[in-house]
């Protein structure tokens, strides 16, 4: 039983037993989402768009030579019209429905743009053709308030700036003003599928600009371990921007938070390997002003975000001290002269640490989802650890039949105990 | 405004966009010049166009020393603005100069707008938006054995180029 088929049984019951009134228990419900049945049809519906959209794009890349390109073009402009009108005829009595029509007009924009640029050969800088979607999409999404086309522009937006790969002032100021453009409406509508598309091409643009200028700065020729450095910042940034009061609203605050530690997770297993520590080891001789600045300003931001009420100190020193200890230890691996292995050694151990925080914030706070992603990050590590380690030191074949009993007694004994606390959780909040 | 009344001028404008791209590259198709290059093929793909063949012209790069060459500062980096006047020879048409503001033509020669990629000190690597010929799922890997392709390009009075057809 879902929650808020739970709440609305037990509200009945208050009702019939003249605890709170019929209007009362209709505002209780009212302050919860609805069940994930609801959920499920439009996330269903979504990825029948997504699905349809990929495959028509992918028809047209196939040119196939037995269609005219009048027939071609027609085929793009008929499907694009109707699926905007239907989407404007279902709009009052099937919104869900209408949300995916709606999606798939700006899909069908989209593959008109790559159709004709293939029937004529145009071989134009590819970047202005994601651009051109982006604002052929963002108009919908602006004027309509449409949530899905607004996600599919803040991906559009993520992938634009990574393919333009360019530092130049126009493109930062440009980007930086459809950035803000997007945000604002992500939180006007409000839209939690947008926000999580949008939080991730924000950061995709800050790694690739600071990456950018980096470049420009140094003739080093791996620079991709800034990448992951700037990564694990604006993911940890992210987590506690979801305790901002402004995030408090529809599901902003788990979407910060679980993008946050994703994005935490994917760089710190990235650091985990030789080549970042080779990166932090060259890093001393190098021009890194860009880099820095963005230190200061996540660090100082959290810091603020973090402790922005006194109430509490003690507390919110316990809770964000795995944080802290991350931003001091890259502070020191920046400036100290370590040893590039001491450096690979701190940054495993950094890797660890986060994870069973992770674990431990989900355990205290009795979050499934949490608990689930720092046991998920905790296996991957190992395994990784396993693989980095053992590889050369163990005859191959003990190698993989040891790995595999790990990985089947670990994973069991770690997946049992997973349900056996959220199983108690779940006793604690139905009273059952 | 009403809902429907946006969305109609959206679409409307999404419409004449796509129209707008097909529109252009039908004017140089129909009022250009034929110019027939030379090129040698390679073979990609793209994920939202297919297959396609890379081109490289003759009239890619550029050797200064051996055209007339209007561009007083080269410079390495950057992609300018430049125009190439081209000039029929025996089967192909060739580069006779290169120059950064439109070129007074003679009878018989066309002007075509590139951009120059880099200058290597010796010569102009350009590209004129024409290096991409879309074919069906399979003909790449035919098309790339062979040595060289003469293409057809038509090429407007603005310098403006569109692939017309692949010559065997």
């Amino acid at each position: 039983m879902g929650r808020a088929s739970w709440l609305k049984k037990e509200t009945d019951l208050w009702v019939e037993k003249e605890i709170i009134s019929r209007e009362q228990a209709g505002q209780i419900v009212a302050l919860y989402p609805q069940d994930n049945k609801n959920r499920l049809i439009s996330i269903l519906l979504i990825l029948g768009a997504i699905l349809l959209g990929a495959g028509i794009i992918l028809f047209f890349a196939s040119n196939w030579q037995y269609l005219p390109k009048w027939l071609k073009v027609g085929l793009v402009i008929v499907p694009l019209i109707s699926f905007h009108i239907s989407s404007q005829l279902m709009h009052s009595k099937y919104p869900k429905l209408s949300a995916t029509l709606s999606l798939l007009g700006c899909i069908m924009f989209g593959a008109g743009i790559w159709l004709i640029a293939q029937i004529y050969h145009i071989n134009a800088h590819f970047p202005n053709g994601l651009l051109f979607w982006f604002l052929g999409v963002l108009p919908v999404a602006f004027f309509l308030r449409e949530p899905l086309p607004l996600s599919l522009s803040s991906l559009l937006l993520g992938f634009w700036v990574v393919a333009e790969r360019s530092s130049s002032p126009a493109t930062i100021f440009m980007a930086l003003f459809f950035f803000a453009v997007v945000f604002y409406l992500t939180y006007s509508m409000p839209s939690p599928f947008a926000l999580a598309a949008v939080i991730i091409s924000a950061v995709a643009f800050v790694a690739t600009e600071i990456f950018l200028i980096l470049e420009n700065n140094n003739n080093a020729s791996d620079l991709a371990f800034s990448v992951f450095i700037v990564l694990l910042l604006c993911g940890q940034l992210l987590t506690r921007l979801s305790r901002h009061p402004v995030n408090q609203i529809s599901y902003f605050a788990v979407i910060f938070e679980i993008t946050g530690i994703i994005i935490s997770g994917i760089a710190l297993f990235a650091m985990s390997f030789e080549f970042v520590a080779r990166g932090f080891y060259e890093m001393h001789n190098m021009n890194m002003a860009a880099f820095w600045i963005l230190y200061l300003l996540a660090a100082s931001a959290g810091l603020y975000l973090a402790f922005r009420d006194r109430a509490g100190l003690i507390a919110k020193v316990k809770e964000n001290l795995v944080w802290m200890v991350m931003l001091l230890v890259i502070f020191i691996l920046l400036i100290a002269p370590v040893s590039k292995m001491a450096i690979m050694i701190t940054l495993n151990l950094l890797m660890f640490v986060w994870a069973l925080s992770v674990i431990i914030s989900g355990y205290q706070k009795q979050n499934s989802v949490y608990f689930t992603l720092g046991i998920f990050a905790f296996l991957i590590f190992t395994t990784t650890e396993y693989f980095n380690f053992f590889w050369q030191m163990l005859p191959k074949s003990l190698f993989f039949i040891v790995g595999g009993l790990v990985l089947i007694v670990g994973g069991s004994l770690l997946e049992h105990q997973r349900r056996k606390v959220i199983h108690s959780w779940e006793e604690v909040v139905t009273g059952l | 405004m009403k809902r429907s009344l946006k969305l109609v001028i959206i679409v409307f404008l999404q419409v004449i966009f796509l129209f707008s791209m097909i529109g252009f590259k039908n004017f140089t198709m129909y009022t250009g010049t034929p110019v027939l290059l030379k090129t040698s093929p390679v073979d990609p793909w793209d994920i939202f166009r297919g297959e396609y063949v890379s081109l490289s012209y003759e009239i890619s790069r550029l050797e200064s020393s051996k055209i007339k060459d209007n561009i007083a500062k080269k410079g390495s980096a950057g992609s300018k603005l430049a125009y190439v006047v081209l000039e029929k020879k025996e089967k192909y048409w060739d580069a006779v100069s290169i120059s950064q503001s439109k070129p007074v033509l003679s009878n018989g020669q066309v002007y075509i707008k590139g951009r120059v990629m880099y200058y290597d000190g010796k010569a102009y690597n350009l590209t004129y938006g024409i290096e991409s010929y879309y074919v069906p799922e399979g003909e790449g890997v035919k098309l790339e054995r062979q040595a060289s392709l003469d293409i057809l390009v038509r090429v407007d009075r603005f310098g403006n180029s569109v692939i017309e057809r692949l010559v065997k």
